[in-house]
């Protein structure tokens, strides 16, 4: 059986947000708390932004349950809240088939949705702060990892060149 | 059930049309801003946004969507960007016009492949799956500069292309 291009999309994001994340365990503290203008906060603040907000996407399941993780947390807390985030996501995807066209009523949220919706948010989410994060990374002469999905799917062995 | 990667494809094409009409507001100057640690100029970084997502379509359909392609070097104007992005539209639906993408199938080549350059063999899901990254990446290069620069960014998260869908709203009241 195929794995839903969804779930592809969420690994990928998952597995991002853990290399950028190892990239980011040799900065310094002071590193740590680089910004640029444009940008949502500091390294760690963004890291934790992005773990935090997964957790509350997949709480919209039931596959993971408050309370969600603090802002400030250090980068290690911030990697184990983000290895039960990647549990969840597969959690989701062996419960059974989701119906995404399927309304909901979110009253965390107080919006009246489709389920689809969630998901794609976390999607499109952990790209655009990552996306600052390397421009951060950049902006003060570090380097920043490749994490498109051509190098993860490499790493997969579904991109093969000849 | 509307496929999910046609789902975010179009959120993808959505911002992008949203971002075009913005950048519509600035002027030649301000189209060639940029800020250190991103692509390139807000024009530049357009166009490389469309000029790949042309390229990731083709090597998921198998032929050119059109002659000739939007290529980065060619100096965009945003009308000629802006065509592209209807190119880009119709192929998105065309892609799942007869169902769902079968995300393991093997593509062994790219129409857009030039002369000596290596062939990639990739299951279906990795150029789906990079049109969707790709995007939003460059995407928030260009609110990184627009943002830095003093001008108005937009909100292109899947929220508000929610909202405009009909597909989330405010909850009433008495529930």
């Amino acid at each position: 059986m195929s794995t839903p291009p969804m779930l592809r999309q969420m690994r990928h994001d998952v597995w991002a947000t853990r290399m950028l994340l190892e990239r980011c365990r040799s900065l310094t503290n002071e590193q740590l708390q680089l910004t640029a203008p444009g940008t949502y906060g500091s390294i760690q603040k963004t890291f934790a932004h992005i773990v935090r907000a997964n957790e509350g996407y997949l709480n919209t399941y039931g596959v993971i349950s408050q309370p969600f993780m603090e802002l400030t947390a250090s980068v290690d807390e911030i990697a184990s809240r983000l290895a039960r985030v990647r549990d969840a996501v597969e959690q989701l995807f062996k419960s059974k088939e989701i119906d995404f066209d399927e309304k909901i009523h979110d009253e965390r949220r107080k919006v009246d949705m489709e389920l689809w919706v969630p998901l794609a948010q976390f999607s499109h989410h952990g790209s655009d702060h990552r996306s600052q994060i390397g421009t951060i990374l950049t902006l003060n002469g570090l380097e920043a990892p490749e994490l498109d999905v051509w190098t993860y799917a490499t790493a997969e062995g579904a991109i093969a060149d000849f | 059930m509307t496929d999910f990667l046609l789902r975010q494809m179009r959120h993808g094409v959505w911002a992008n049309e949203k971002l075009l009409d913005r950048c519509r507001a600035l002027t030649d100057e301000q189209l060639e801003l940029t800020v250190p640690g991103t692509y390139g100029t807000i024009r530049n970084t357009l166009a490389h946004i469309v000029a790949s997502e042309e390229g990731y379509l083709v090597r998921l359909l198998g032929s050119l969507l059109h002659e000739p392609p939007l290529r980065e070097q060619d100096l965009a104007t945003l009308d000629v960007i802006a065509a592209h992005v209807v190119h880009v539209t119709s192929a998105v639906e065309r892609l799942f016009a007869k169902g769902s993408l079968d995300p393991d199938r093997v593509i062994a080549d790219t129409p857009l492949r030039r002369a000596g350059a290596p062939r990639f063999e990739m299951a279906a899901w990795a150029p789906a799956a990079q049109f969707v990254y790709h995007g939003i990446d460059h995407r928030s290069q260009i609110d990184t500069i627009l943002s830095t620069h003093g001008l108005e960014t937009l909100d292109l998260q899947v929220w508000p292309y929610a909202m405009e869908l009909g597909a989330s709203r405010e909850a009433k009241e008495d529930r």
